[in-house]
């Protein structure tokens, strides 16, 4: 296994091993698998920089590296992307 | 996300929330308690692992270990208990199905229920020692259900009678056998062994002994051996099957000492179909199998070998001493050709070329075939009789195989001296009457020979060979340089024999006639030309003539002749009888040579050109002989030989014996020599032992000749005795 | 193993505010006790639904467990990187570990804690 980013939506985490060669694409195909969202209403964007990842683009010319945090985003019915959602546990802390 | 905290660094104990409710381990165990019926029960779908997993966590955390384990002890035991009466109330063949059934579901729980109790495997069941939760399970179910005394009996019983019934032809379900026996096997080794294989075995051991008591009474010893092997190759398959592999060694030593090494004695020796008939009548099937039951108990091969070498040196004494085979050396050896090739044979198809089964073969071969002091001259004999013509249409490669047998008896021989002395004999006499049927053959066999006894030997058979070739070229010399018309005067061919190569007895020349001087003296002319300084002596106890004569009524006919028989018959060309006396006078032939030729000239019916009187066998000194008129034969050629015969008679066989001990002398000499050189200081006895060791590959010395050697070793100053021990001998530099 | 996410190779694991974690199966067999919930016989509900709650593991500790599957998965393909733990998620993250039999991580975390009271001048100098 050579790496793998944290793709995260809301309060879903998923953990997607890839290469540093593989494309933006690549890593949309198998997030489809996961979250049945074909990957024309996917966007990515990586966090640490904010910047929304291009499909035909590698992950390393990217600068996206091993467990690097990904956020996920889908389309909307008004063709918009949602806003980039990523759930904090200390709202959801479950014991007083 | 990860700002940093206060360091306020209390060591905090584990900080799970801290149950503080008094009744916590009783509500927790009754969940895992209520799970754990629910696992028996086949309800297991639908629980929480996580949770039930979690719950035993915590209560081993919390110091709950032990209320724990003892709980689970005492909720598989009593569901253990329940499946105990379950299998007890199962009806006739249902029982082992029951119990396998159980012992499935209960493996199943066993798994499930170690998985979510893991945490207390790992900590609480080491730090306070006790049995992990599988072996736990493993002996519960030992102890609940096949020590259960309604079911340990019934189970022991059940296996050996399905066993019984497969044994007497039945089919049984052998899944089940093997899944039970595997589940005894899971309990333990001792568990299978005390409450399967041990009473197994003891059942087996009666019944095989019975079984063999009855099949030795009624069958014959191949029969036996079959049905021993059946018996042996289906308790290999039972434990291939379902048993354990470790009970096959088992089994298998109760059937081969029940139906083997008990009746080993009454098989080899039963009465017309024992080991000996087997041998005697070629069956390789019987014997083969006899040899791979015997190989797998103590001493049985060596029984077999022993039966087999006492009858072979039976058999192989009786062959060498009958006297009738004596009157026919080539049948004798033949047989003992059979004798091997048929030996051979079982070794290798029947006794798996058993390294110990051929030396037990070579030694009887070696053993009775020097019982015979004539083995070594009929073994010669034998290779002369294929050399003139019996490999006449071989081919070279059946050749070789026939000479190769031949050499096989050869290296039994102890006296290999004496054959030696034979074969230069015979070789000498196939070269000079021209009667050898193929030099590549001769060769062959030469090669051999020299590969076995060396060079020394071999030379001088080369030299016999080397002067026939030489004779060859020399006569062709010596026509080619006879300018003259030979005309009437008899074509000669001359055979030179270098001394020493050949084994005749140098005997003086008789008179020739005077025809026949002529061109002899002619060719010594020629031949010492060429070669100055050397001597010929004309062997004429030697060689063969053609004669052409006519008979009374006109009949012509061509005789071949010795050159003895020649001289008498050419004196008939001036005479028409003649007395003995005459004839030894005119012809100096040695008076026995004589008797023998004339024998054959005047007593032998079809050949008789002379007539004798009186008639009779034997020539005496005053018989008188007259040329034969009517002499008659319906061939043209006429081949009187010589009264000799082929075989050495008493005296001669004497005499040959006596040339082989006095060659013995020198080569035991040399040997005595040999060892005191390098040991300089010996004891009599050590002589002698090492003598026999250098020479024995070629003749067992006598220790008498040996003694005498020594002391004719001393006299010439080789030796000399110790002055203070009298059988100590020095080396004399 | 690039490519081949398929969601029957996939785990979900649930931490205990429900933030819910999609790892693949081989990673997350690097716990023997989530081995076992994933196949013991029997049926279980974990099994039987591809997914494991755990309502006793925060989902801090939770994500940090599932990152370190993934490097105990690299580490035993040969690369040596360090595994970091941050100081004051140490002893939960013992605890957590102990709960799914990390031998390991148990240990790096334990390692951690002993430099964290190192450095707080628990021992008067490095104790072997």
């Amino acid at each position: 296994m050579a790496m793998y980013i944290r793709v995260k939506r809301e309060k879903t985490t998923y953990f997607i091993q890839c290469d540093p060669t593989e494309k933006t694409s690549d890593i949309k195909q198998k997030l489809q698998a996961l979250t049945d969202q074909p990957t024309d209403k996917q966007r990515l964007t990586l966090v640490s920089s904010n910047e929304i990842l291009v499909d035909s683009k590698t992950l390393a010319e990217q600068k996206v590296e091993n467990d690097a945090v990904v956020a996920l985003t889908f389309r909307k019915d008004d063709d918009d992307f949602e806003e980039v959602n990523i759930a904090r546990p200390e709202d959801f802390t479950s014991f007083s | 996300m990860s700002a940093p905290k206060k360091r306020n660094f209390k060591i905090e104990a584990f900080k799970h929330r801290v149950e503080i409710d008094p009744k916590y381990a009783e509500k927790t165990w009754r969940i895992l308690e209520h799970a754990i019926h629910e696992i028996y029960n086949h309800n297991a779908s639908g629980l929480s692992f996580e949770e039930l997993y979690r719950n035993a966590y915590n209560m081993v955390l919390h110091k709950y270990g032990e209320k724990l384990y003892s709980g689970l002890v005492a909720t598989m035991t009593s569901h253990l208990k329940e499946i105990s009466r379950s299998i007890e109330a199962a009806q006739g063949g249902l029982f082992l199905e029951e119990l396998n059934r159980k012992w499935e579901e209960h493996n199943k729980a066993l798994q499930m229920i170690r998985d979510i109790l893991m945490y207390m495997d790992r900590t609480f069941v080491p730090i306070n020692h006790k049995t992990p939760v599988h072996e736990l399970g493993l002996n519960l179910w030992r102890d609940n259900i096949i020590y259960s005394s309604k079911i340990q009996m019934r189970l022991l019983d059940t296996l050996l009678e399905l066993i019984q019934r497969e044994r007497t032809g039945e089919v049984i379900n052998r899944g089940l056998m093997r899944n039970i026996t595997k589940m005894l096997m899971d309990l333990g080794s001792s568990v299978y062994q005390e409450n399967f294989e041990k009473p197994f075995l003891d059942v087996s051991a009666s019944f095989y002994s019975l079984e063999s008591q009855e099949f030795i009474e009624c069958c014959d010893c191949g029969e036996y051996l079959k049905k021993a092997e059946r018996r042996l190759n289906e308790e290999i398959e039972r434990v291939s099957h379902y048993l354990d592999n470790k009970s096959e060694s088992k089994i298998t030593l109760v059937v081969e000492t029940e139906m083997i090494a008990n009746h080993m004695q009454r098989l080899v020796h039963m009465e017309n179909s024992g080991l000996v008939n087997m041998l005697v009548d070629d069956k390789y099937e019987d014997l083969s199998r006899m040899y791979n039951l015997f190989r797998r108990v103590p001493e049985g091969l060596s029984m077999i070998r022993e039966v087999m070498t006492t009858h072979l040196r039976e058999t192989g004494r009786q062959l060498v001493t009958d006297p009738d085979r004596l009157k026919d050396p080539v049948d004798f050896v033949q047989h003992l050709l059979d004798a091997k090739d048929k030996y051979d044979k079982i070794i290798s198809t029947a006794f798996n070329n058993d390294k110990a089964f051929q030396n037990g073969l070579n030694s009887s071969f070696e053993y009775f075939i020097n019982l015979n002091n004539r083995s070594p001259e009929f073994i010669s004999l034998y290779v002369d009789d294929k050399l003139r013509k019996g490999l006449k249409g071989f081919s070279e490669e059946d050749v070789e195989t026939v000479l190769d047998k031949v050499m096989m008896l050869f290296r039994y021989l102890q006296e290999k001296d004496v054959f030696e002395k034979y074969y230069k004999q015979h070789l000498a006499k196939r070269l000079l009457s021209g009667k050898t049927i193929s030099d590549d053959a001769e060769r062959s066999m030469i090669v051999k020979l020299k590969t076995e006894c060396g060079y020394q030997f071999t030379s001088k058979l080369e030299g016999m060979f080397t002067d026939m070739k030489t004779s060859q070229d020399t006569m062709q010399g010596f026509y080619a340089s006879q300018s003259f018309d030979t005309g009437d005067s008899p074509t000669l061919a001359v055979q030179v024999l270098t001394t020493g190569s050949w084994p005749t007895q140098p005997s003086p020349p008789c008179n020739l006639p005077a025809e026949i001087l002529g061109v002899c003296e002619r060719f010594r002319a020629f031949y010492l030309g060429t070669h100055t300084g050397r001597r010929l002596t004309w062997q004429t106890n030697m060689g063969t003539a053609d004669l052409k004569a006519t008979f009374g009524k006109g009949q012509k006919h061509e005789l071949n002749v010795s050159t003895y028989q020649m001289c008498i018959l050419m004196l008939f060309n001036s005479s028409d009888h003649l007395s003995y006396k005459e004839i030894i006078q005119a012809t100096n032939i040695p008076a026995a040579d004589l008797k023998r030729c004339l024998q054959s000239l005047a007593c032998v019916k079809g050949k008789n050109v002379l007539r004798k009187e009186p008639m009779s066998k034997d020539i005496a000194e005053d018989d008188a002989f007259y040329f034969n008129d009517k002499f008659t034969s319906k061939f043209f050629k006429v081949k009187i030989g010589t009264v000799v015969a082929q075989k050495e008679s008493e005296p001669e066989k004497q005499e040959t014996r006596q040339r082989v001990e006095e060659d013995r002398k020198p080569q035991i000499e040399a040997a005595i020599v040999r060892i005191m050189k390098s040991r300089r200081v010996l004891d009599h006895n050590n002589i002698v032992a090492e003598v026999t060791k250098q020479l024995q590959a070629r003749f067992l010395p006598n220790p008498v000749v040996i003694k005498k050697r020594i002391e004719s070793l001393i006299e010439r100053e080789f030796l000399e005795r110790d002055k203070v021990d009298r059988k100590l001998y020095r080396y004399l530099a | 193993m690039e490519g081949t996410t398929k969601k029957a190779e996939m785990v979900k694991l649930i931490s205990a505010e429900g933030f819910e974690f999609v790892i693949d199966k081989q990673a997350a067999m690097v716990s023997q006790t989530i081995r076992n919930m994933l196949t013991s016989p029997g049926g279980f509900s974990e099994t039987q639904q591809g997914q494991v709650t755990f309502p006793e593991i925060s989902t801090h500790i939770l994500e940090k467990i599932c990152q370190y599957f993934y490097w105990s998965l690299q580490f035993a393909s040969g690369k040596e990187t360090e595994f970091h733990i941050e100081p004051e998620i140490t002893l939960d993250l013992m605890m957590a570990a102990n709960y799914l039999h990390l031998g390991r991580a148990q240990s790096i975390a334990q390692d951690y804690k002993l430099r964290a009271r190192e450095q707080c001048g628990f021992f008067g100098k490095a104790s072997k």
